[in-house]
């Protein structure tokens, strides 16, 4: 028997071991984290959804109230920003397109996991509350009516009637009085009746661009960023463009509302501030990295993150720098305010959940899940 | 370096096309077919290196079956580290270079990975892809293509794919679809490696190929299965390109061999 040479298979075996690495930066690159933390609070706890688990965090204490689920569960992860109801529900949505209702007290199972369609299908942006109305979007580019008490479903409304809609449904529509406001990543933004789900602008203005946050309703005017780098304002009764802010890249956070102005960020690392009444920029600061997340207004202050781990305050009429912190990780998602408390959430990085004073920018307590958690 | 010389020419490459079939020319499935046209513009480009890793392969091949070769082998049965002498011996008096056919598949690497990363990054269907996907756009092209139109005939590309064929709702393993793209790949993953790998006389060797003409095809079809369909379908169109390559390749040594025996043939005094 011949020995073959072992060069002769060089070649193959080289393609053979490209095709194992290729295989494994697949499945690394599709299974690794798909979006970023949600966060949520009913002003005692703070709620993280992130990965596999939903965490209750005291708010005084920074100390972890429960979990949910107690142990992993396969398929299912929760990046989603959780919704709170007055009457004592948290619903969580999954990337496995299931809604769960919570007793935000102990973590505890109201009703759920529903499914809404496909399991492949992804909750991505945060469910809404209004009155007895759950408002859950899905990636399969509809929006889901139910009851918050049970689950039920009340109607649904299909973003396209040429399903699956392109890119689907990312952010958590807006209710103002009976109308819901819903943006989508097929450029479009819709405006439904609260009751029945059916559309009451018949043509949904194509706003040029994908849109991957949620609308902001203020002063007669609809307010949303778009990957066409665009701010564009909207009046709220007819959906008429009253005027349009170019920014250097996409604008994909949501813009905060204060003292006449618009603030928001983008993914060249510039913060805006334009006036509500005309669109004309007030002041811009360049931040040194990608802005994704919606900034915060409060009392006269505007605070952003950024995606290279800087929390920032600012005077909100100009610009100038109060106080800035730097965490060793990526800020993706949207800060929240809870009482004079700012919540930073964390991607891929520890630790997970940070307070903040607004005032000095004081580190009140941190949050990690422990090993196992 | 890597995103600047491989991956941003490459998925802005891929956008390109997409932009043209799609926004500009209408066509319905514009992604699937910018896949297939990426694709193959890629194997074109790496066409002289392919050609020249079969022809080493070949004739790495054909020399195992020359009597010089033979003769080294059973001369030196007992002594591996006297055999590897005599072979690279032997090579260097018939100016072969045992190496020449790894330097077109290592040249070929970055190529296959900057394909594949392009096709995984254009599939974003998540927050945190879709950001990591903004950054490798050129500012040239329109962001009014985003998100991409992920439709191809019945697949949504950036989902694993799945034929719904009606009646199968209570098979077992195939209610959920019958899925065509991960069979196509595990076949044609298999004649393409039953094609470019030389048969094996025996040894370590065969072992090492039957290994391989095995595991690859499973494994491909695993991938092809449980991943975004976007990426089976450059599977699917990179080894049927793989196997008419093969093909021509081979039919064209063929031809060669016949005339060079006829000229042969012709040469040789008659009677």
């Amino acid at each position: 028997m011949i020995a073959k040479d072992p060069v002769s298979i060089l070649p193959t075996s080289l393609l053979f071991a490209a095709a194992l690495l290729l295989a494994g930066c697949a499945g690394a690159a599709v299974r690794g984290a798909t979006s970023w933390p949600g966060l949520a609070s009913d002003g005692d706890l703070a709620f993280v959804a992130y990965n596999q688990a939903v965490y209750a965090v005291d708010l005084e204490s920074g100390a972890l109230r429960w979990k949910y689920p107690a142990a992993p569960e396969r398929g299912r992860v929760f990046y989603a920003p959780p919704a709170v109801s007055s009457e004592g529900s948290l619903i969580v949505g999954d990337f496995f397109n299931q809604i769960t209702a919570l007793d935000p007290a102990n973590g505890s199972v109201k009703w759920g996991p529903l499914q809404l369609s496909k399991p492949t299908q992804r909750i991505i942006g945060g469910p809404t509350i209004e009155g007895e109305v759950l408002l859950v979007v899905s990636s399969d580019g509809r929006l889901y009516a139910r009851d918050v008490s049970t689950g039920e479903g009340l109607w649904e409304f299909p973003a396209a009637s040429n399903e699956p809609l392109v890119g689907g449904l990312w952010s958590g529509p807006v209710v103002s009085g009976n109308r819901i406001f819903l943006s989508a990543l097929d450029h479009n933004l819709y405006v439904l009746d609260l009751d029945t789900g059916d559309l009451i602008w018949n043509e949904p203005p194509n706003l040029g661009g994908a849109i991957a946050d949620s609308p902001v309703l203020s002063d007669g005017l609809i307010l949303v960023g778009t990957f066409s780098n665009q701010l564009r304002a909207m009046a709220a009764d007819g959906g008429s463009i009253q005027w349009s802010f170019e920014a250097h890249n996409w604008v994909w956070g949501s813009p905060a509302v204060g003292d006449g102005l618009a603030y928001f960020g983008d993914l060249s690392g510039t913060l805006h501030a334009v006036a509500l009444d005309n669109g004309a920029e007030t002041w811009s600061a360049a931040v040194g990295s990608s802005i994704s997340a919606s900034p915060v207004f409060f009392e006269g202050q505007v605070f952003t993150v950024t995606q290279n781990g800087v929390v920032s305050a600012r005077e909100a009429s100009t610009g100038s720098e109060l106080w800035q912190r730097t965490l060793e990780a990526q800020l993706l998602s949207d800060p929240l305010l809870a009482g004079d408390t700012l919540l930073v959430a964390t991607t891929a990085g520890t630790p997970l959940l940070t307070a903040f004073l607004v005032e000095s920018g004081a580190t009140r307590w941190s949050f990690t899940p422990a090993q196992g958690q | 370096m890597w995103d600047t010389l491989i991956l941003n020419p490459m998925v802005n490459a891929l956008l390109f096309i997409y932009n043209l079939l799609g926004p500009q020319l209408g066509l319905a499935g514009a992604f699937g077919f910018a896949i297939i046209l990426f694709t193959i513009l890629i194997r074109l480009i790496t066409l002289p290196l392919t050609v020249k890793q079969q022809q080493s392969t070949q004739r790495m091949q054909e020399l195992q079956q020359d009597k010089r070769f033979l003769k080294l082998q059973e001369k030196n049965k007992g002594n591996k580290q006297k055999l590897q002498e005599e072979q690279m011996k032997l090579y260097r008096e018939l100016g072969i270079n045992p190496f020449s056919g790894c330097l077109p598949t290592v040249i070929q690497f970055p190529i296959i990975f900057g394909l594949y990363g392009a096709v995984i990054r254009a599939l974003a269907h998540a927050p945190v892809q879709l950001l990591e996907f903004s950054k490798h756009i050129y500012s040239s092209i329109p962001s009014t293509l985003i998100p991409l139109d992920s439709r191809f005939l019945w697949m949504d590309l950036g989902q694993p794919e799945r034929l719904q064929v009606g009646g199968l709702s209570g098979v077992p393993f195939l209610a959920q679809g019958i899925p065509v793209l991960a069979i196509i790949v595990v076949i044609t993953t298999y004649l393409q490696t039953k094609l470019t790998t030389p048969p094996s006389p025996g040894g370590q060797g065969a072992q090492m190929t039957q290994v391989m003409n095995v595991y690859m095809p499973l494994f491909l079809g695993y991938f092809a299965y449980s991943l975004a369909s976007g990426l089976a379908l450059y599977f699917m169109v990179s080894n049927l390109l793989g196997i008419a390559q093969a093909i021509v390749l081979k039919r064209m040594r063929a031809n060669r061999t016949v005339g060079a025996k006829v000229v042969k043939e012709r040469a040789l005094p008659k009677g």
